[in-house]
């Protein structure tokens, strides 16, 4: 399995997490090439459909980053985020998928190294479940 | 462009004043003596009192477009505010309205234009000196990055420390580097107005030596212990010991170190400091997960502010912090243990002793500041109590009401920019114009662009590809403004570093070819692309420009509502508040109808007694019912409040019960508040027992005669500060003082005894408090525990209460017993119901946010102040009044507002009136047009938060950019993608 290399999408708050991430690539703090990043304005704004479609599309893991409670430029954002993502982990779960291929962080602007460090844990959480089945299934 | 007003200090109270300006159409210069923007707050991740951040917040929220929506610890970037760091106002000449201003701008050595931010010239740097902004926990080289997380990210040379070696000008791929320049000298001429706000510096412990500062490495500032707590800190954001690096278990915060110390000449509070400490406090111990023990040695807790006392209690209760009230006497080092002995003499009069591995001091405001000389100037304003330390939401007021004055000085009407669009070109089919820029060849060596290009000719609405050498140069934007007129490209993505350093001049490409700036995109080829490889990058980069160009393509042009403002504003409540409010706005040529209850303008302020603060009242009151724009509808009750910003009609009963529809643009609503009545205390039994309140209107209006009392106690925090008031109201503390001063002044043999939990005389009410000591007036601290037990028996008034110092009850039996029971909102229950907006737990008025929002309510277009909002003195209602003022005329100063570019807009057809998404909007933007049976967007509240549109069960709602399709394509994308 050492050459198995997770297929990773993460939905990123433009507000928090994307500029964590910005912090990180201008401190050169690099992270996992699997991850591919997808900007939103919020996590808020993110469907059910999103994550659902990365699934069934091929993803092993998606990683949802927003803003810390509290902080959600929007207000509350992200504290909509969190039941949504909850229910959706949920939904996983009930089908016999392993809920945690979805992670939801809080990682704030300046937390540049949080990101980092956040984004090599998924991938190597999702390289010890393995490729995710999901798909193959398309039972969602 | 002329240059409106000239801001030096881009701390928070600075941004806020140019982005004041700057939404009212001005062009602002703001600079910084720093190399980088935001003040303190560039240093501090989280404020009290919920430990958030939310910095953000403060961008504009009606012309969104006019800057980049991003995080504001990055960076200041709007069309109308010019940044310029490292630079200071040195004179200041000429007449108000026609300033000249000469700004000197540092040397930093490093030529911003060339620089590509790759830190080679740091890599090679052989200086190492204690880095300042993590308060000398880590280093730095000469050539270093002030603030990591800006942009610019140039690297700036600290030439006090360079040895000039030429390292780094070795180093340099772009030859930005310059060891030998000179200060340059900018003149703006003519500028409006001057605005000073500089802020107050942070008072150094180690001028003095008490408490070891400087000398024990564990003795940390509270700024200090902020930056070894924060991600972005020395120790990554845990919490270590400086001296060690070793957990800590026990730590201690000292209070008012610099503040409130007459030794020091410090007779003052600095106001933030117990709340910092708090804060800190509790932050420490999430991080160590409770496997702390905090102590606070205190003076008073001063939790004068909106959710404070709560904040503090709740700290108290679930972090179990210890607060201990005394004054430390000495901190030395352990003989046998690595810790420290703090020694203190506690409230029982005992000699203590207590380990602790690190102390905090809570380091208030610097003290001997003084202003420079053009200070003086016509036309030069500072921000009130400059020096001061003050929370954030104070500090914007403060602002708001500089920037008021600087309006006030003129300037051309808010003419928003007439864009012309190339109809033509975007009725086309979408055709992307892909730059590619190899940051002068730099880049080939990391990616294959020509395995870019290839792949990209294959994709669907394949780009046409302009591959640069240097994008961000003034030769790179040429060219892509070349290659725009030559070609029928309508969508253009630039993939560069920093791109938002390049928004301006984006926008200008925009505006030369005629196209939306949303047309426009940039990508980030630095910081975002992942991968180790040359093979793994490319193919990260590959997939984003893919996902980017696609996500473009699928951009429609946005029908950009255009809705007209009625000019004229709505001030409920003619108290301070109000009448400050509505006389800011009609100085601005804004008609206003101010609407009081009462028969007479001036609420609590009628009850002034002779003196400054009468004086000031009587004055705005006449310069109000004079002034030709404000229509004064006395005995009137407003009863319905419709419409959205902008637009909004009010309908008010007048005294005959006649109804008037008054439409209006923007509402502010200052309804006041009263003293609150309690029934403790045997409050209503005697007639010697009285408020705070109506002692100091007795005494004013000579209606009581001080010498009529020979033995007085007074009592604070009479049924407040302790649930269900569970808050501070702010003014007792100083009224009550200034009560008993005026008692004792004018009757010496008078005894007095205040019984008090934590004395507010924050800030330089300080002083008041030095002069009641002084005067003689005793004073007793109670617990809630503990409290002073009154009985009334046979006309006579009995008190006791428990004196700690003397360890035993203290029996008085005074003729005047006066209580401190606080300030209670008045009509909020009716008012929050007529204009839709929320109130606290206490029943005030709630803003949007108590830091960065205090004068909005959850509305767009309604303002909320004064005591109406939370309790709060004479001269702060006033300031609130005009910061409540200068929100309402960024709708009112502008013609017509526009809608931004992501904003919510509804697909009808397919939209199920479910009605879900209305209680999903965070911003109330959302409602059911009853008439025409749709769901409606207001597009000038909307920001663009998708909320709605992630809860829709019909995919009805569109977000402009963040369109549904365009994310699941990205997706796709992103997991199909074929390896190079």
């Amino acid at each position: 399995m050492s050459e198995y290399k997770p297929k990773i999408v993460a939905l990123v708050c433009n507000w928090c997490t994307y500029t964590a991430a910005d912090l990180a690539g201008t401190s050169r703090l690099s992270y996992p090439a699997e991850i591919r990043m997808i900007r939103l304005m919020c996590t808020g704004m993110i469907d059910q459909k999103y994550i659902l479609k990365a699934f069934l599309d091929g993803a092993d893991g998606v990683f949802i980053g927003g803003c810390h409670p509290g902080d959600c430029h929007y207000i509350d954002g992200n504290i909509k985020a969190e039941k949504r993502i909850g229910g959706t982990r949920n939904l996983l779960s009930q089908f016999g998928f392993e809920p945690d291929r979805l992670a939801l962080q809080w990682i704030g602007a300046s937390e540049g190294p949080e990101f980092q460090h956040n984004m090599t844990a998924f991938v190597e959480r999702i390289t010890a479940l393995g490729p995710s089945q999901v798909a193959d299934r398309m039972i969602l | 462009m002329n240059i409106h007003t000239v801001i030096a200090g881009a701390g928070i109270s600075g941004i806020r004043a140019a982005f004041d300006l700057a939404e009212l159409g001005h062009r602002v210069v703001l600079l910084d003596k720093a190399p980088s923007s935001g003040g303190i707050l560039s240093q501090l991740d989280h404020q009290f009192p919920d430990n958030h951040c939310g910095m953000c917040t403060l961008l504009p929220m009606i012309d969104r477009d006019k800057g980049p929506q991003f995080c504001l610890r990055k960076g200041i970037f709007h069309d109308h505010v010019t940044f310029i760091p490292s630079a200071e106002i040195v004179s200041v000449k000429g007449p108000a309205g026609q300033l000249s201003v000469v700004v000197e701008k540092q040397h930093t050595g490093i030529d911003p234009l060339k620089c590509m931010a790759c830190g080679s010239c740091e890599s090679v740097c052989p200086v190492s000196v204690p880095d300042g902004f993590n308060e000398g926990y880590s280093t730095r080289k000469a050539v270093f990055l002030p603030v990591p997380h800006q942009i610019p990210n140039h690297r700036i040379i600290d030439f006090s420390v360079c040895t000039r070696c030429g390292e780094c000008v070795k180093a340099c791929p772009v030859s930005a580097i310059n060891l030998d320049g000179e200060a340059r000298k900018l003149e703006f001429n003519p500028v409006n107005a001057v605005i000073l706000a500089t802020g107050s510096g942070q008072y150094d412990p180690a001028q003095s030596d008490l408490y070891g500062f400087g000398v024990l490495p564990n003795v940390v500032t509270s700024k200090g212990l902020e930056r070894i707590m924060s991600s972005s800190g020395p120790s990554k954001g845990q919490l270590f010991r400086p001296s060690d690096n070793k957990p800590i278990k026990r730590m201690a915060f000292l209070q008012c170190v610099g503040s409130r110390n007459l030794m020091e000449n410090a007779d003052h509070c600095s106001s933030v400091c117990c709340m910092f400490a708090v804060k800190e406090a509790v932050m420490a111990c999430e991080k160590s997960h409770d496997d702390l023990t905090v102590s606070i040695f205190y003076m008073d807790m001063r939790t004068f502010g909106r959710d404070f006392q709560r904040y503090k209690d709740q700290a108290e209760t679930s972090h179990g912090l210890r607060f201990i009230r005394c004054r430390v006497h000495s901190v030395e080092p352990c003989e046998n243990t690595d810790g420290m002995k703090i020694s203190y003499v506690n409230d029982k009069g005992m000699y203590m002793e207590e380990t602790v591995d690190l102390v905090v001091l809570s380091t208030g405001k610097k003290t001997g500041l003084t202003h420079p000389d053009f200070y003086q100037n016509e036309g030069v304003f500072a921000l009130s109590d400059t020096f001061d330390f003050k929370d954030i939401g104070e500090s914007l007021v403060a602002a708001d009401v500089a920037a008021g004055k600087a309006m006030a000085l003129g300037g051309p009407p808010h003419t928003p920019e007439q864009r012309i669009f190339d109809t033509q070109r975007l009725s086309k089919k979408a055709m992307p114009l892909l730059v590619l820029c190899q940051c002068g060849n730099n880049l080939s060596n990391d990616l294959d662009l020509d395995l870019i290009e290839s792949h990209l000719s294959a994709m669907p609405g394949a780009p046409q590809i302009l591959k640069l050498e240097q994008a961000c140069g003034a030769a790179g934007f040429e060219s892509i403004g070349t290659a725009l007129t030559s070609s029928q490209a309508n969508r253009v993505v630039i993939a560069a570093c920093n791109p938002f350093l390049f928004d301006h001049k984006i926008k200008a490409l925009a505006r030369d070819a005629q196209l939306p700036d949303g047309f426009f995109k940039t990508l980030d080829m630095r910081s975002h692309v992942t991968g180790k490889t040359k093979n793994e990058q490319t193919q990260s980069l590959l997939s984003q420009i893919k996902s980017t160009v696609n996500s473009l393509n699928l951009t429609l042009p946005v029908y950009r509502e255009k809705r007209t403002v009625t000019p004229s504003a709505l001030v409920v409540g003619g108290g301070p508040a109000g009448l400050s409010a509505a006389f800011c706005l009609a100085s601005a040529g804004i008609d206003v109808d101010l609407l009081d209850k009462e028969s007479q303008l001036g609420g609590n302020g009628i009850h002034f007694s002779p003196g400054p603060e009468k004086n000031s009242l009587d004055k705005l009151l006449s310069s109000v019912t004079n002034h030709p724009k404000i229509r004064v509808h006395p005995a009137t009750c407003l009863t319905r409040h419709q419409g959205l910003a902008g637009v909004f009609t009010a309908t008010i009963t007048t005294p005959n019960a006649v109804e008037q529809k008054i439409p209006h643009g923007a509402a502010i609503v200052a309804t006041g508040g009263g003293q609150a009545q309690t029934l403790d205390y045997c409050a209503s039994q005697h007639n010697g027992i009285l408020s705070v309140f109506d002692l100091a209107k007795g005494l004013g209006d000579k209606t009581l005669n001080p010498l009529d009392f020979s033995k007085v106690v007074m009592i604070q925090c009479a049924g407040t500060r302790e649930e269900p008031r569970n808050y501070c109201s702010r003014i007792c503390c100083t009224k009550a003082l200034l009560n008993a001063i005026a008692i004792k002044e004018a009757n010496p043999s008078a005894s007095i005894h205040i019984f008090y939990r934590d004395m507010m005389s924050y800030g330089e009410s300080e002083k008041i408090y030095t002069r009641a000591r002084q005067a003689g007036i005793l004073f007793i601290p109670f617990d809630l525990h503990k409290k002073p037990q009154v009985a009334v028996n046979n006309q006579t008034i009995h008190v006791t209460g428990f004196d700690p110092v003397l360890q035993e009850d203290v029996q008085l039996a005074p003729d005047l017993l006066v209580l401190s029971t606080g300030i209670v909102p008045t009509d909020n229950q009716i008012i929050s119901k007529i204009f839709h907006i929320n109130t606290t737990q206490d029943g005030f008025l709630k803003e949007a946010n108590s830091k960065w929002r205090p004068v909005d309510s959850g509305r767009e277009g309604i303002f909320v102040c004064g005591l109406a909002r939370a309790p709060l003195g004479f001269q702060e209602a006033m300031d609130e009044g005009i910061s409540a003022a200068m929100r309402a005329l960024r709708i009112l100063g502008r013609p017509f507002l526009e809608t931004p570019q992501v904003t919510a807009r509804v697909r009808h057809s397919l939209c199920s009136r479910c009605q879900a998404c209305i209680p999903e909007c965070p911003y109330q933007a959302r409602y059911l047009d009853e008439e025409n049976g749709k769901i409606m967007v207001d597009s000038v509240s909307c920001q663009g938060c998708g909320a709605c549109a992630s809860l829709c069960p019909n995919s009805s709602i569109m977000m402009g950019q963040f369109e549904e399709k365009g994310i699941m394509d990205s997706i796709e994308f992103f997991l199909n993608e074929a390896c190079p």
